[in-house]
């Protein structure tokens, strides 16, 4: 099996700079090194501008980096491809589309034909729970429903990449703890690679088999905690003392970046 | 809705009725007539037709309509006006809504043609309709030229705001799904301007109707301007009147029917 013996996302010596409006260049990441095995749930967390959107739209193919490379599937990323498939904050549904265009629109842009593509949309509207409100607009749906359509139009199109940008942080807790276990439910039916970026220290435990922190100016990994908890994780799970100690371990890395940024803060 | 108590049913219906007023087409359309049918009233009672020079009542107008339409002379006048109409609408659109994709998309675009507009939007267009007819004369082309010019800049505008408000992230979206900018363009950055491009053909018919009229009016035409200068001539109030009520009246109606279709365009942008 020489397939597995390449990370499904591997990021090495990654630089990035910004130049802003009057001309000076600032690096947003300095050499992050990250790897996401084949079928592995890696979660990034870190303080707000440290670089993981930078990061992921990096991974997804849609921003240049500077220094460094990045391969997805053990191909040099240079570009967009359709082996990854992105998720995002804001949902980025398209309002004037139904739930089902919008769940086949990135079949769509792969030149599929309506019949095949509504055909499989309609089959992942199924998966998250939404069969019913194909023929729905967008502006109809709650967020966490309308997350559930960027989660369909996402698996899609049949990725081995999942990147995943806080995609659930716009979702009220209670809900956003139901699409956690529907998330983890749908990823051990499948052979998914995922790459998810979070605020929530109890989520990036509940869901990852690590957790990669992450430091800002510039941004840089930190730390990377191994989260050994039993799979399946249920509802059990988040009450397990080992869940807390973890928990608890990622925000005693974090909370040392935030008071960091804090003393740095002035300069 | 059974468990209601009589008194809020009947409120409800007096509601309900409100509603069907404002809310339905045959609803809407009843009260316009009830409007329409006390200014004609209020018309008529103004009017005087023992002198023909003064104002006249509904029914001498309508007398003059009549015959103007009988003897073709209204509807030629009409034609020949509408077809300049139609031409310069047609560029507004045809050439307009491009030009405002290119300015909200290419920075060169935007600094270079963008100021034009700014221009014709602030400055009374009236005021360049000389220079239009020493350049292009008493022509067809003079009359569909004053018209562009009053509506164009309102589609280019808002067509450059439309596509400059389309939200970055339904780009970077389709982006990532390997989209090219062509299939960005049409599949995302056209539909989600298609509200504000709407709004600025509007905006543009509008004017559009007032540069028709003005070019009729002062660019003497084949159309109803040179109908009604005809009809001024020869002191014939009623049938001047008659042809402008006539102009206003299917103004009007192409400005609802624009209303019409940009209500159904931006059915979504309204749920959200
Ligand atoms: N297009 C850009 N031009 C200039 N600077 C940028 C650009 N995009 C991001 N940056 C900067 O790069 C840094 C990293 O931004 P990024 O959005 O990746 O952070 P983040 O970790 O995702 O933050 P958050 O948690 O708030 O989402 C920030 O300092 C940001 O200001
Ligand atoms: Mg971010």
């Amino acid at each position: 099996m020489n397939a597995n013996a390449t990370p499904a996302i591997a990021v090495q010596d990654v630089s990035k700079f910004f130049v802003s409006a009057d001309g000076r260049r600032t690096r947003a990441l300095d050499k992050v090194n990250l790897a996401v095995e084949r079928g592995e749930f890696v979660s990034i967390i870190g303080p707000s501008g440290c670089g993981k959107t930078t990061m992921l739209k990096m991974v997804g193919g849609i921003l240049d980096w500077d220094e460094g490379s990045i391969s997805v599937m053990g191909a040099p990323v240079s570009g967009p491809g359709p082996e990854r498939a992105t998720v995002f904050q804001s949902f980025a549904l398209l309002p004037w589309m139904t739930v089902l265009d919008n769940a086949a629109f990135g079949l769509k842009m792969r030149g599929e034909t309506k019949a095949a593509r509504h055909a499989k949309a309609r089959n992942l509207l199924e998966t998250v729970g939404l069969a019913d409100f194909a023929n729905a607009y967008p502006g109809e749906l709650s967020g966490g429903m309308q997350q559930r359509v960027g989660l369909a139009r996402a698996l899609a199109v049949s990725p081995n990449v999942l990147l995943m940008d806080e995609p659930f942080s716009a979702i009220d807790a209670q809900t956003r703890l139901i699409l956690q276990t529907e998330l983890l439910d749908v990823w051990s039916q499948t052979d998914l690679s995922v790459l998810f970026i979070t605020h929530a220290m109890d989520e990036a435990v509940f869901l990852s088999d690590r957790v990669v922190i992450m430091g800002a100016r510039p941004g840089h990994v930190t730390d990377v905690i191994d989260i050994d908890l039993p799979r399946p994780r249920t509802e059990e799970t988040r009450r397990d003392p080992r869940f807390v100690e973890l928990t608890a371990r990622v925000w005693d890395r974090l909370r040392g970046l935030m008071t960091d940024e804090r003393a740095g803060a002035p300069s | 809705m059974k468990s209601n108590a009589p008194a809020r049913q009947a409120g409800a219906r007096g509601h309900r009725l409100a509603a069907l007023l404002t809310d339905t087409f045959w609803g809407r359309l009843t009260l316009r007539a009830t409007a329409l049918a006390i200014v004609l009233i209020a018309w008529q009672m103004a009017g005087d037709d023992s002198v023909a020079l003064l104002f006249p009542t509904a029914t001498r107008t309508f007398q003059a309509f009549i015959e103007l339409m009988a003897d073709g002379r209204l509807p030629l006048g009409l034609l020949v006006t509408g077809q300049a109409l139609l031409a310069g609408f047609a560029i507004i659109i045809g050439i307009g809504v491009p030009l405002g994709i290119l300015i909200a998309r290419f920075p060169l675009v935007d600094r270079t043609v963008s100021p034009y507009f700014t221009f014709l939007v602030a400055v009374p267009i009236i005021a360049i309709v000389p220079v239009v007819q020493a350049l292009l004369g008493l022509t067809f082309a003079a009359r569909v030229t004053v018209i562009v010019l009053f509506g164009i800049s309102y589609v280019v505008i808002n067509s450059a705001i439309a596509v400059r408000r389309v939200k970055p992230e339904l780009i970077e979206m389709a982006a990532s799904f390997g989209a090219r900018r062509l299939a960005i363009l049409t599949q995302v950055v056209l539909p989600a301007a298609v509200p504000g491009i709407m709004t600025g053909a509007r905006l543009a018919l509008g004017q559009a109707l007032i540069g028709m009229v003005v070019a009729e009016l002062t660019i003497v035409g084949a159309g109803v301007g040179s109908l009604i200068a005809e009809l001024q001539g020869r002191f014939k109030v009623a049938a001047v009147l008659a042809v402008a009520m006539t102009i206003v009246l299917i103004g009007l109606c192409l400005l609802s029917l624009v209303e019409m279709l940009e209500r159904r365009l931006n059915r979504w942008s309204l749920t959200k």
